[in-house]
């Protein structure tokens, strides 16, 4: 099999050396990835040179290689260099011609007219600062948005994935590179993940991001700045790092992040068609900033870890806003009409386990008044409940997590009401594609146009 | 019959649990239902813990009892194991010496008064 052709107007791709997932003369399934390597483009003579595509991931670009077909896979020797030749993009030109592997099928499979061949991935992050540049593997590095797409053609889905970290493993699945979400799906599928690492993204902080202005990011970055010195506490590097990254997180709009996608054919443009969030990371009480009135959200276990300036600083710039579940409604409703307005045509609340294996409550007498401001079991049914009412009302579709558990068990596969095992991901993944299937996504997926290159 | 509330692993890999709020006062007849203690557990208090590390509880009763001594403050942090209430089945029988049994409880998952935790 050979690599096959990217075919680019204007520009080259080079790679670093292959590195394999699997051992030479494995059984590999049709569609599994198993090599990858980091790529880089390069203008060919006579281009201007000029910002490339990609911008902020050009560093963190691989392709994945997957058989068409099932069968056993004979390695090429000599396409792994090893060490940095594995990581750095500038020492090889891709070669349509180069074969990689050959396949072995099983005397007896009908292979079709189609010889076996590559189907190519792409994969792209962003890191969240130039410095935390890890290439060790398939996305590896410290990215505040990280995605991967079927770079075998055009008119993908692009679905973007904003919860906390129990969406993490759904999308980028146990390689990281996304894999098994774009195996499953129906059709072109490009996935995008944005953590929470240095801001949770709830549904009233979103909005706010899509609504400020630069000069809105540049008060809050200096208020940011001024307000960690003011606190008198000498600034520690871990302060630093959180308020770079907290900083940076505040001034992205992740609902109207263009990016690009390389296909074999050229490189498109994209935005988001889907977005994928999580009740998870509407939380109780949020953060408003006293003076500039923004709010945000950071794990707790993340600002008490981030030093004590920064500790300090949020203790004094803000003050504490307070949910219900209507409030939170109220706040995914805005939000759903923000997206809208910037083309999102698709979104999915995943709602929370309601029931915990750590409580035997039977009897609510100590609990008089109103019991979901009380007991968190009944709060987060009632909180789905509210998400049920949300999708009947305005176009919202609810991954139904709560349920998905129940029937895989929840006590085995999301133990602490987050977090869940292999089996259950890969339940909400094929979920998630059947939802979007459901809502015919796939069928009204844009033709992109080819940027010019 | 003497009877002794001792802090249970609540979730599998605590150690330890922040008494927020004492619900009750010594002295009180308490009955089915009442709350004793407010909880807090943490468990990154004494192992690195990814999310979600802090999760609340309460504990009420689930048979009438006297509160007769609480073993704890509040703000204190508390292993597994440790009494935190003393309660009896009569108002005024003497405690001390061996022979108490653990006071039938439930515990509920709640969700904090963050006035307290303040």
């Amino acid at each position: 099999m050979a690599l096959g052709p990217i075919a680019l107007d204007g520009l080259a791709v080079q790679r670093s050396g292959i590195r394999w997932l699997v051992m030479d003369g494995c059984y590999c399934a049709a569609g599994q990835v198993v090599a990858y390597c980091n790529i880089g483009l390069v203008p060919k003579p006579g281009r201007p040179r000029g910002a490339l595509p990609f911008g902020e991931e050009v560093r963190d670009l691989q392709i994945t290689l997957a058989p068409s077909q099932a069968g056993v896979l004979h390695i090429r020797s000599g396409l792994s260099k090893g060490g940095y030749l594995d990581q750095l993009h500038f020492y090889q030109n891709w070669d349509a011609e180069e074969i990689a592997a050959e396949l072995e099928i099983a005397s007896g499979m009908d292979c079709g007219n189609a010889a076996p061949h590559w189907l190519l991935g792409g994969a792209a992050g962003r890191r969240v600062t130039e410095l935390a540049e890890d290439r060790s593997g398939l996305l590896t590095g410290w990215h505040n948005r990280a995605r991967a797409w079927d770079a075998e053609c055009s008119g993908h889905l692009s679905v973007l994935s904003l919860g906390i970290c129990e969406q993490n493993g759904i999308f980028r699945g146990e390689m990281n590179g996304f894999a098994e979400l774009l195996a499953a799906s129906p059709a072109p599928l490009h996935a995008i993940h944005i953590g929470d690492e240095a801001l949770v993204p709830c549904s009233r902080t979103l909005v706010e991001q899509q609504s400020r202005s630069d000069a809105d990011n540049d008060r809050i970055a200096e208020d940011m700045m001024r307000g960690l010195i003011d606190t008198g506490i000498p600034v520690r590097p871990s302060d630093l790092l959180f308020a770079g990254s907290a900083m940076a997180a505040l001034a992205r709009r992740p609902l109207a992040d263009g990016v690009d996608l390389l296909t074999r054919n050229g490189i498109y443009a994209s935005g988001v068609d889907a977005v994928v969030l999580s009740i998870h990371a509407e939380p109780g009480r949020l953060l408003r900033h006293k003076r500039l009135g923004y709010h945000a959200f950071w794990h707790e276990f993340r600002t008490f870890d981030a030093g004590p300036a920064v500790r300090e600083w949020l203790q004094l710039a803000f003050e504490p806003v307070y949910r219900g579940p209507e409030d939170k409604a109220r706040d995914l409703v805005v939000l759903r009409e923000k997206a809208a307005s910037v083309g999102i045509r698709h979104m999915m609340i995943m709602n929370a386990m309601s029931s915990s294996g750590h409580e035997d409550i039977v009897n609510y007498r100590p609990f008089p008044g109103n019991l979901g401001s009380q007991i968190a079991s009944i709060s987060a049914k009632e909180t789905n409940l509210l998400v049920d009412e949300l999708a009947a009302s305005c176009d919202i579709a609810v991954l139904d997590a709560d349920a998905i558990a129940a029937a895989v068990g929840s006590g085995a596969n999301l133990p602490d009401g987050v977090h869940q095992s292999r089996l259950l991901q890969h339940e909400l993944r094929k979920e998630i594609l059947h939802i979007l299937s459901e809502r015919g996504a796939f069928n009204s997926a844009p033709g992109q146009p080819a940027i010019a290159t | 019959m003497q009877l002794e509330f001792e802090l249970p692993a609540i979730v599998p890999q605590m150690v330890e649990a922040k008494v927020l709020q004492l619900l009750a006062k010594e002295g009180d007849g308490l009955a089915i239902g009442a709350g004793l203690v407010e909880l807090e557990v943490d468990l990154s208090s004494y192992v690195i813990h990814d999310c979600p590390p802090i999760s609340y509880f309460r504990i009420v009763l689930r048979e009438a009892a006297w509160l007769r001594r609480f073993a704890v403050t509040v703000g204190e942090t508390v292993p597994v194991g440790r009494i935190i209430a003393q309660l009896s089945t009569t108002p005024d029988e003497s405690l001390g010496g061996d022979g108490a049994r653990r006071v039938r409880v439930n515990v509920a998952g709640v969700i904090p008064n963050w006035d307290v935790i303040r």
